[in-house]
């Protein structure tokens, strides 16, 4: 039952970031950047999995300006370092989260989304994003379910673990 | 972006500074709506590099979930471009002040058996690693403690000047000062001293260094032996000879532990079991019979 209520907290007003359209789109944009630096890095399905869900609350509960694609770019990538503080034992540093993404946006020749944010900039945006988030950084989503029902079903440690990595 | 101005100046009024560490300070504060007291911890990010920093992160994070009468709660998070302001709720003493400046209500058996009930009713949501007195608020009037010792929620790191203190190995389990795998009993152990130094106002061990820390444990409790704790041999301790390890004169709890009635002395026993395998569980403990006529 906790857990329930818990995972309606961390996804609420879902709907709101259906129902505009631009902002899906420049939201899209944002997590296929965030998903290649993953990759790039080997970051693991957990952090993956952070990283769309702070962003996700972050954009829903924010009356982002609309339509300002620095905004959600440079949302991305404080939604992604802190979901790699969160979650990895190895972070690289602002700036070369920062070269991926310039690098991809560049390869891509998307000539208006070639913004750079110097570390300043991206440490106000993590403040702004814990702060909208309310410093909840440990959402429930479907893998707690996974590992909740795991636990009940009784299996050992490691087998919990083993399964918890195929997910 | 205006909306990352701190507000903090207009809802809390700062007051003195109670204490200060390597990641910052920490001051009493007043709410300046509610007109209450509030402790104020100011983490300073070191690194601009690296925004911020991931322990802070996590602390933070982990505090929010934690809600608990008997955990020290997170009020408030500030934010401001160098640093964020943890605002918790405040409690003047704590319990080693509390034994100091109490000396007589301090050792009403009841109120131990209260105290001891609920630090273990919080103790084993989490590892601590560091349970001391210092650590353990007090609300006087309410007769209620608080475990403030959640990494962030230490409400003072102690300054360079009493590192010695830190380091004292007083409430630190034997598996922690031989440096063995250890995991949640560890925190039981610390209870166990917090509760025997609730009883008479006096730290049950009070080893310097490591090596005198394990001397005092064995010579009241026993040097450990294969039957009594399987595998320890190989934990880096000599027991070829066991006599090297005791010193002074041979106690048992019930004679250090003046005053304590026996359910108490058995439940104490049962804490400071040596080998953290057999040491009894915080749930275990809850029910056991000292607890039962309170």
């Amino acid at each position: 039952v906790c857990l329930l209520s818990k995972e309606r907290e961390a996804f609420l007003g879902r709907s709101d970031l259906n129902s505009n359209g631009s902002l899906m789109v420049a939201g899209t944009e944002a997590i296929e950047w965030m998903l290649r630096v993953i990759a790039h890095y080997g970051f693991t399905f957990m952090t993956t999995l952070l990283a769309v869900n702070y962003f996700d609350r972050f954009k829903s509960s924010l009356c982002l300006q609309r339509e300002n694609p620095w905004m959600s770019q440079s949302a991305a990538v404080a939604c992604l370092s802190l979901a790699a503080k969160v979650e990895e034992t190895q972070v690289p540093l602002l700036l070369d989260l920062q070269i991926r993404f310039y690098i991809y946006y560049f390869t891509c020749n998307v000539d208006e989304s070639k913004y750079l944010f110097d570390a300043k900039t991206t440490q106000r945006m993590e403040l702004l994003v814990l702060s909208t988030l309310g410093w909840n950084m440990n959402p429930v989503t479907s893998l707690s379910f996974i590992d909740h029902i795991i636990r009940r079903l009784g299996f050992k440690t490691h087998l919990r673990l083993e399964f918890l990595q195929r997910c | 972006m205006d909306y990352l101005i701190d507000t903090m100046d207009n809802k809390y009024e700062q007051l003195e500074t109670i204490g200060r560490g390597n990641f910052g300070e920490v001051y009493k504060c007043r709410d300046r709506e509610k007109n209450t007291f509030a402790s104020m911890k100011r983490i300073l990010f070191r690194y601009q590099d690296d925004g911020v920093p991931g322990s802070v992160i996590r602390g933070v994070a982990l505090l929010k979930e934690l809600d608990h009468p008997n955990i020290i709660s997170l009020l408030d998070v500030l934010d401001d471009e160098k640093w964020v302001d943890l605002v918790f709720e405040y409690l003047e003493m704590d319990l080693w002040r509390f034994m100091g400046t109490y000396p007589r209500i301090g050792k009403d058996p009841n109120l131990t058996k209260s105290f001891l009930y609920q630090i273990l009713s919080d103790s084993y949501r989490i590892l601590h690693r560091n349970l001391k007195p210092r650590n353990i608020m007090v609300d006087v009037d309410k007769k209620i403690v608080k475990i403030a010792d959640y990494g962030l929620a230490r409400p003072v790191d102690a300054p360079v000047a009493f590192t010695y203190q830190v380091l004292s190995p007083g409430y630190k389990a034997p598996e922690l000062l031989i440096d063995a795998k250890y995991s949640t009993p560890v925190d039981i152990w610390s209870v166990g001293c917090i509760f025997a130094e609730m009883v008479t106002h006096h730290p049950l061990f009070n080893g310097q260094c490591e090596h005198t820390a394990i001397m005092e444990m064995f010579s009241l409790l026993g040097v450990p032996n294969v039957e009594t704790w399987p595998g320890v041999t190989s934990l880096g301790i000599n027991l070829s000879n066991p006599e090297a390890l005791v010193s002074g004169v041979r106690r048992s709890l019930s004679d250090v532990v003046k005053g304590l009635e026996p359910t108490g002395i058995d439940l104490l026993a049962q804490m400071l079991c040596l080998n953290p395998c057999r040491r009894i569980t915080a749930r275990d403990a809850l029910i056991h019979a000292y607890f039962r006529n309170a």
